[in-house]
């Protein structure tokens, strides 16, 4: 029997219990997960559940107010400035707009050195031989190399993007939102990119998006936020087939499907109202001002009175409902 | 059938600029009859919005130039001048926009923003105003309109915003609403708030409406007749159904093969359409989407097809490609599957 290779499991980033508080906002709440090597996993929710926050958490961007984020096996929280610097080498981020996160007045040529310039870690030779290969790993010409990026398109600009985060050879990317600026032709370019960066570079990605059929592509695992707070997270397979917290899958059945039978037949379970703002959220579950679930159950009070743990249900499949099991049945989408 | 309530005929807008004409809308066809909800759909530069907003002449006057026809009740808007177009706008045909956020007064009471359509077009006098805009805050579903109908847009969320502009829309209970993207900018839950109220406006009021939108899955559930628009021209229009079931032209397939599809097998590689869509200061000659299509022969760069039912596909099907049509050097598409393409291209 051939031993498994020391990298495998191995656990990259912990992020535990971590909160981030904007003066009363409490925009992240207590948050755990965890991301093994070369893991892809999708962090999904909708405007205001605190994904992005998270996202920046992770990169010491924005600094936790409490908890734990281990990199590597390296305390992330609170560390010294020069060596989190050390860390980003390890540690790369890709924004939502790609033409805003690049220096308008670079050529493409500078924005992809300029990683390899600040960490010092090649000589002039050895920089243009690596902005050589990213720029074959992300799928550009030699042509582009000289262009502004106001000259480049959007998928093309996306690819530069992901070409700088990758240039210093990182074990995790943060990927905030990549696609989503992006047309539907050219958003599928970019998800084959980074699903072929995880098979053949072995990088580890945290995905970050409002939409759930996208991440179902590109996903091993799957996070769901809500108002802060990671209502499921699960195995993407399980996730999609069985899903069982209400906010799952009640954003599940929101989302349209291209095929017009389908969408007349389907029943959508509609959350009233809108996502309660973070300064004030309801006492007890997040959900429990909206939850069709605790409706159909006729409104137990334990939804107000007791905030539900993210507990496991399942191997690889955990949630955070005190009646989870009720819900319990195929996807709503089926 | 009837004849239609809006005729686009031969329509242009083209945009003089030092380097030539942009042809955003490049002489296209569309008809839109009382009642029924139509869908457009393209990529961003097709030119769909640039053709909606033609229907109302919302493009700066100085600047663009409009040919062919754009018929509403008999009359050709193209030709009709600023006070005719004006009695059109909001009281027979009404815009729904994209973005709540800019598309509100910031400084303006929502309730006297509803009110300043039903000011311009009816004689109603105030306390009527006031009556009938508490109703369509009621029918767009804003919660105590009494109290919400003196607060700033600022004190609402983006989708109530976004039912604000509807009810805006439905002030003078147009014939014809233009829907552009009105979605695109809500999270997945709230999109289906809104889609579910206009599908339930329509149904009770009866408008026409012509949806714009780059989300196949929106236009699937919403429309019943599909015209999709590529490099300023429609390459294909059918009954929705027909469309999704059977799409005919390549541009069709790439849209639908990239488009994630939550019911789709997950293993399945989304296929991207590679290249860029054409420049429309200069389009190429031939087939507009012949440059990036995997299929093109050399009838395609050389002749552009013109909009003909596909082999074996009803009459009402139209598509924009030499590949489907029965004619010399043409029709090496009929009968190829555009999905089992997919799924080989998608074994590793």
């Amino acid at each position: 029997m051939t031993p498994m290779p020391p990298t495998a499991h191995e656990k990259i980033l912990e992020v535990s219990d971590v909160s981030v508080t904007f003066g009363r906002v409490v925009a992240v709440d207590g948050v755990s997960l965890e991301i093994h090597r070369g893991e892809i996993v999708g962090l999904v929710g909708e405007s205001g559940s605190g994904k992005s926050t998270l996202g920046r958490a992770i990169l010491q961007i924005v600094r936790p107010a409490r908890g734990s984020i281990r990199f590597g096996g390296t305390e992330l929280v609170g560390i010294d400035p020069e060596a989190l610097r050390r860390h980003r080498r390890d540690l790369q981020m890709i924004f939502q707009d790609p033409r805003g996160s690049l220096d308008p007045r670079m050529r493409v040529a500078a924005i992809l050195a300029e990683p390899m310039v600040i960490h010092g870690t090649h000589d002039r030779a050895a920089r243009r031989a690596r902005v050589a290969e990213v720029l074959d790993i992300v799928g550009l010409r030699a042509d582009v190399l000289d262009r502004f990026p106001h000259q480049l398109s959007g998928g093309q600009a996306q690819r530069v993007a992901i070409g700088r985060a990758l240039v210093l050879d990182p074990v995790l990317l943060v990927a905030d939102e990549p696609i989503s600026s992006l047309d539907v032709s050219i958003q599928a370019q970019v998800i084959n990119l980074l699903s072929d960066l995880r098979a053949e570079l072995g990088i580890a990605l945290l995905f970050i998006a409002h939409d759930l059929a996208v991440v179902r592509h590109i996903a091993d695992r799957v996070a769901v936020m809500y108002l802060g707070g990671i209502v499921e997270l699960a195995d993407k397979r399980r996730l999609f087939e069985h899903p069982l917290h209400p906010y799952t899958r009640s954003l599940q059945s929101a989302v349209p499907v291209p095929d017009p039978k389908r969408e007349r037949t389907r029943t959508r379970i509609i959350l009233e109202g809108e996502i309660p703002t973070p300064d004030n959220p309801p006492p007890g579950c997040a959900l429990s001002t909206r939850c069709p679930l605790r409706a159909s159950l006729g409104g137990p009070d334990r939804c107000t009175a007791e905030r539900p743990p993210l507990r496991q249900v399942h191997p690889g499949h955990a949630v955070a409902c005190h009646f989870a099991e009720a819900a319990d049945g195929p996807a709503p989408h089926r | 059938m009837s004849d239609p309530l809006l005729a686009l005929a031969g329509l242009h807008v083209r945009f003089p600029t030092r380097r030539g004409d942009v042809r955003a809308v490049d002489g296209i066809d569309l008809t839109l009859h009382a009642g029924e909800t139509v869908g457009l759909v393209g990529e961003s530069g097709c030119g769909k919005s640039a053709a909606v907003r033609a229907i109302l002449r919302l493009h700066p006057e100085r600047t663009t130039r409009y040919a062919g026809a754009i018929r509403f009740d008999g009359a050709n808007l193209l030709d009709a001048d600023e006070a005719g177009i004006r009695r059109i706008r909001g009281q027979e045909i009404a815009m729904i926009f994209q973005d709540p956020m800019t598309s509100l007064n910031p400084v303006m009471t929502i309730g006297d923003q509803i009110g300043e359509g039903l000011a311009a077009h009816e004689k109603l006098s105030r306390a009527d105003r006031r009556k009938r805009v508490l109703e369509l805050l009621t029918l767009v579903g804003i919660p105590s309109p009494q109290t919400r109908v003196d607060a700033f847009p600022h004190q609402f969320s983006g989708g109530m915003r976004q039912r604000v502009v509807i009810a805006i829309a439905l002030a003078c209970n147009p014939r014809v609403v233009l829907a552009d993207e009105i979605t695109t900018a809500l999270d997945v839950t709230l999109q289906a708030q809104i889609l579910e109220l206009l599908r339930a406006l329509s149904a009770r009021l009866g408008m026409a409406t012509l949806m714009i939108s780059h989300d196949l899955g929106v236009v699937a559930g919403m429309t019943s007749r599909v015209y999709v628009m590529y490099g300023g021209r429609i390459v294909e229009t059918a009954a929705t159904d027909e469309l999704f079931e059977h799409p005919a032209m390549p541009y069709t397939w790439g849209l639908l093969r990239s488009a994630p599809n939550l019911e789709k097998p997950d293993a399945l590689r989304l296929t991207p359409i590679p290249g860029l869509p054409p420049d429309l200061l200069a389009p190429p000659a031939g087939c507009r989407f012949a440059a990036r299509c995997p299929f093109a022969r050399p009838i395609c760069t050389a002749r552009e097809p013109g909009l003909a039912a596909p082999a074996g596909r009803p009459p009402a099907h139209l598509a924009r490609c030499w590949g489907t049509q029965d004619v010399a050097d043409g029709g090496w598409l009929i009968g190829h599957d555009w999905q089992s393409a997919a799924a080989e291209e998608a074994a590793p």
